[in-house]
């Protein structure tokens, strides 16, 4: 695993500029609330994922993908509304892939396809009968 | 051979290097400039895995964040974590994966 920027932040400028643009791309598709956590979590992550979801604003319609390179962890939360739309299988599809890209040591490469497939498979269809006036 | 070999006329005789002197200058000096790069690399390498804090503590980034200021450490959310406030999100669903 090729090492993961470290001194001030895990990601350089350029690497957010890109998984902030996966999050907007996948939030304006999807209209769930993406939030990306890159950084050192406690030893279960999964358990501080949670804590790190309950924290959000609108956390029913919140989806977070906490991202641990040091301990090597990725997990996706989803709220209860999200959780509709975006049920655990198309999440555990959207893990394998980001860990595809982990164990290459891409972690900015695969969290931006992660979210965008995340994105993707939240994907809300218009729907024209209820929309058009 | 766009210079003659032989010694000019007027000048001094200059004695053939001898084959050591040949072989310092083929073989030695070479390998001393090798040597020295690689030295050099080496030490390059050595002070940049220095400078690495390897597995140490790296500021957490949020992206997304709540209040959309993505470059920023949320000492708050810690802060809130760390006290121990659980979710109430009882119903999360979501995947995990590790590699």
């Amino acid at each position: 695993m090729a090492p993961v920027p470290v001194g001030e932040d895990a990601l350089t400028y350029t690497e957010l500029a890109e998984v902030r643009r996966a999050v907007d791309n996948a939030e304006s598709v999807s209209g769930l609330t993406f939030s990306v956590f890159v950084g050192a979590a406690e030893q279960d992550p999964r358990a501080y994922a949670l804590r790190l979801h309950g924290e959000l604003p609108r956390r029913e319609r919140a989806v977070l993908v906490l991202c641990d390179p040091a301990q090597g962890a990725l997990e996706i939360v989803t709220g209860v509304q999200a959780h509709r739309v975006l049920p655990d299988l198309e999440c555990r599809l959207a893990a394998a892939s980001m860990r595809t890209s982990f164990v290459g040591g891409d972690i900015v490469g695969g969290l931006v396809n992660g979210i965008q497939q995340l994105g993707e498979s939240a994907r809300q269809p218009r729907m024209l009968h209820s929309s058009r006036r | 051979m766009l210079v003659p070999l032989e010694t000019l006329s007027g000048w001094p005789a200059v004695a053939d290097p001898s084959p050591l002197a040949v072989l310092a200058l083929l073989v030695g000096a070479p390998a001393v400039v090798i040597a020295l790069v690689f030295g050099i690399s080496k030490v390059r390498g050595l002070a940049s895995s220095g400078s690495d804090p390897g597995d140490a503590a790296v500021d957490p980034v949020w992206v997304g964040a709540p209040d959309k200021r993505d470059i920023e450490v949320n000492q708050g959310a810690r802060a809130a974590i760390e006290a121990g406030r659980q979710t109430e999100s009882g119903e999360a669903g979501g995947a995990s994966a590790r590699w």
